[in-house]
């Protein structure tokens, strides 16, 4: 009597199973914001949920998910018809985060930056060649390397191919 | 005790591991190299002496986090068992890292330098003021020179 009023119990709060979380797998990410996840764990285990969409902690925030990726699958309204997957496992490689549908990478310190030289920049360094002085007839002046330092203005350099090094960066956010 | 008494004890013993569906709040006490955490809940209930090892569930895949003793979390237990416990959901705090993708290069932004390095040798033709002429020659640039990131993402800002 007493175990038959506990299965009576049990079935009047049957969607207790729909309010509460489980562990999940990804299978397929459908790039359209759902994901084909499968139960690993509890009352879910083994079964299938497609397009499931995907639900992230912080605003402005998306992601392009692997295979494998572990998360938890949930329940709107502790509705079966109404599936969500959040809260992850970290797993190296195994999503692409999107900040504001930024298409863009981040850059990071050490990343190599592609310079775009305008006149006026300060430089030190060792110049020499020749100048060509106005007469009749013009003469040539060689001009012996000298230290040099100062601003180059109006001078056309080759080949201007200068590497760029990122060298400051975030103190708390890497990636 | 009465039969109403009697039914309401017997359905809170037979529904009481309904305890483990709900959330919790919790204070950080400590965090393992593997990033899960010593967790103290405030609730009684499910205190004891505090959950050891709780793994973090992420509100973003890919991100990995270093907190701080003493930030404050949710608790909450998977599939309603006790023996599977999480944490989720903070409240605004100082962070010691966050870590996108496992990733240990700072972010650059706005601002942040960068260091240029020139070939060793150019080819420099110009002008220089009467009563010189034309010059032609080159220049070894000995020193780098340093630029700062001036564009960047509108709305991602780290």
């Amino acid at each position: 009597m007493r175990s038959s009023l506990g299965v009576f119990i049990r079935w009047v709060l049957r969607d207790l199973t729909y309010r509460t979380v489980y562990a999940a797998t990804i299978e397929l990410d459908n790039g359209d914001g759902t994901v084909d996840v499968r139960g690993t764990d509890g009352a879910l285990k083994g079964r299938p949920f497609r397009h499931v969409p995907l639900r992230t902690g912080t605003a402005g925030c998306s992601a392009r998910l692997a295979p494998g990726a572990r998360c938890l699958l949930g329940f709107y309204d502790a509705t079966p018809r109404k599936p969500y997957v959040a809260g992850w496992l970290f797993d190296a490689g195994s999503a692409t985060v999107l900040l504001d549908r930024g298409k863009a990478s981040l850059a990071r310190k050490g990343d190599s930056v592609k310079v775009l030289v305008s006149d006026g920049v300060a430089v030190t360094g060792i110049i020499g060649g020749q100048v060509l002085v106005p007469g009749a007839p013009p003469t040539v002046v060689p001009v012996p390397p000298v230290p040099f330092a100062g601003v180059l203005t109006g001078f056309t350099i080759s080949p201007l191919k200068p590497r760029g090094v990122i060298i400051g960066g975030a103190r708390r956010v890497k990636a | 005790m009465d039969a109403r008494e009697a039914l309401e004890q017997f359905i809170r013993y037979v529904t009481r591991d309904t305890i483990y569906l709900g959330t919790y709040a919790a204070e950080v006490q400590g965090q393992h190299d593997d990033d899960s955490l010593e967790l103290l809940p405030d609730d009684q209930r499910v205190r004891g002496t505090g959950l050891s090892r709780v793994p973090i569930r992420h509100g973003l895949p890919g991100v990995r986090v270093r907190v701080i003793v003493g930030a404050r979390v949710l608790l909450a237990f998977e599939a309603g068992d006790p023996r599977r416990p999480y944490a989720a959901l903070w409240e605004p705090s100082a962070i010691q890292e966050i870590l996108f993708d496992g990733g240990k290069a700072p972010v650059a932004r706005v601002g942040d330098p960068v260091a240029i390095y020139w070939p060793a040798s150019l080819m420099v033709t110009g002008a220089i003021a009467a009563p010189a002429g034309a010059f032609t020659g080159t220049i070894t640039i000995a020193t780098q020179s340093p630029g700062i990131i001036q564009s960047g993402a509108k709305r991602v800002k780290a």
